[in-house]
């Protein structure tokens, strides 16, 4: 990682949808070099997604939670798999810790949760969960700098 | 909401580059709706458009959640602190007994530790936990699939 990768990255995180002309005029680093480096960046996976972050709450999803799960150890693929595919789940994560997993759900109200977790102790043996309501978001995706890079 | 709107939702969550004559075409929905629908939709219901990044490729090998408690008094203090703090990527208001879930990016496990220590030391932490994250399975994955 240089410094002009990160200048990029950089940009990126706080606005995705920035031009690269944008870019190269505010970094000036020639908006080749920005193009190229975009798609090394891409390419190499460092930039793994350009994503949208939305507001939940307002588009009608009001209960929002982090939960710390434990699984029985046979079943851990299968359910790192059945979660994958749950719409209702925003971010999947293993951990560690004494929990195998966390993840964050996203439902319009808590009877949809509590079908929810209701339907994943049917299917799974689950050892122990640990439920965090979300009241609300302060900061997301803010992370943007490299200790590395003098700027 | 309606279907438009969350298709339209759905393809910028995936890729928040996509061109609207690209979702245009394989939604059927005219481009000056999703034109005028993203209009509507910036700076109210779409709060930022990011990359995501694969951290350890950026030489950052300690990730965490960790939840917090603090006295009410020192509550204001903290949420500021890390509100400027440059190795936290995300915080949550939480209940159940805690008053955040803060998302650390640390290069290793020893300054996660001076991070914390320093948490400590200026805000009286009367309780943490810490899930440090081992894999990024999914990630900003809810609504991609409306």
């Amino acid at each position: 990682m240089n410094e002009k990768e990160w200048k990029i990255i950089s940009h990126l995180r706080k606005d995705a949808q920035c031009s690269l002309a944008s870019i190269s005029a505010n970094t000036n680093i020639p908006i080749s070099t920005v193009h190229d480096k975009t798609k090394k960046l891409q390419k190499d996976n460092t930039i793994t997604r350009y994503t949208t972050l939305v507001d939940f709450k307002r588009l009608g999803f009001h209960y929002h939670t982090k939960i710390a799960i434990q699984i029985s150890h046979h079943q851990r693929d299968d359910f790192l798999l059945y979660l994958k595919t749950r719409n209702c789940i925003n971010s999947l994560f293993e951990v560690n810790g004494g929990f195998d997993v966390m993840i964050e759900t996203l439902h319009r109200d808590i009877k949809e949760h509590l079908v929810f977790m209701e339907e994943l102790h049917e299917a799974f043996e689950i050892i122990e969960t640990k439920e965090f309501q979300i009241i609300n978001p302060v900061l997301q995706e803010s992370f943007n700098y490299h200790p590395n890079i003098h700027r | 909401m309606n279907t438009k709107t969350l298709q339209l939702i759905g393809h910028l969550r995936v890729n928040s580059r996509e061109k609207l004559t690209s979702i245009s075409k394989k939604t059927g929905i005219p481009i000056s709706t999703l034109f005028d629908t993203l209009k509507e939709l910036q700076g109210s219901f779409i709060t930022k458009s990011t990359v995501l990044l694969d951290y350890e490729r950026l030489g950052f090998h300690t990730r965490a959640h960790v939840f917090l408690k603090v006295a009410q008094d020192n509550l204001e203090g903290l949420g500021k602190h890390l509100d400027c703090n440059k190795n936290v990527n995300s915080i949550y208001k939480i209940n159940n007994g805690w008053n955040f879930v803060v998302e650390t990016i640390h290069k290793n496990n020893r300054e996660l530790d001076t991070f914390l220590s320093r948490l400590h030391e200026e805000y009286g932490i009367e309780k943490k936990e810490i899930h440090y994250l081992i894999e990024d399975v999914k990630r900003e994955g809810f609504l991609i699939n409306p």
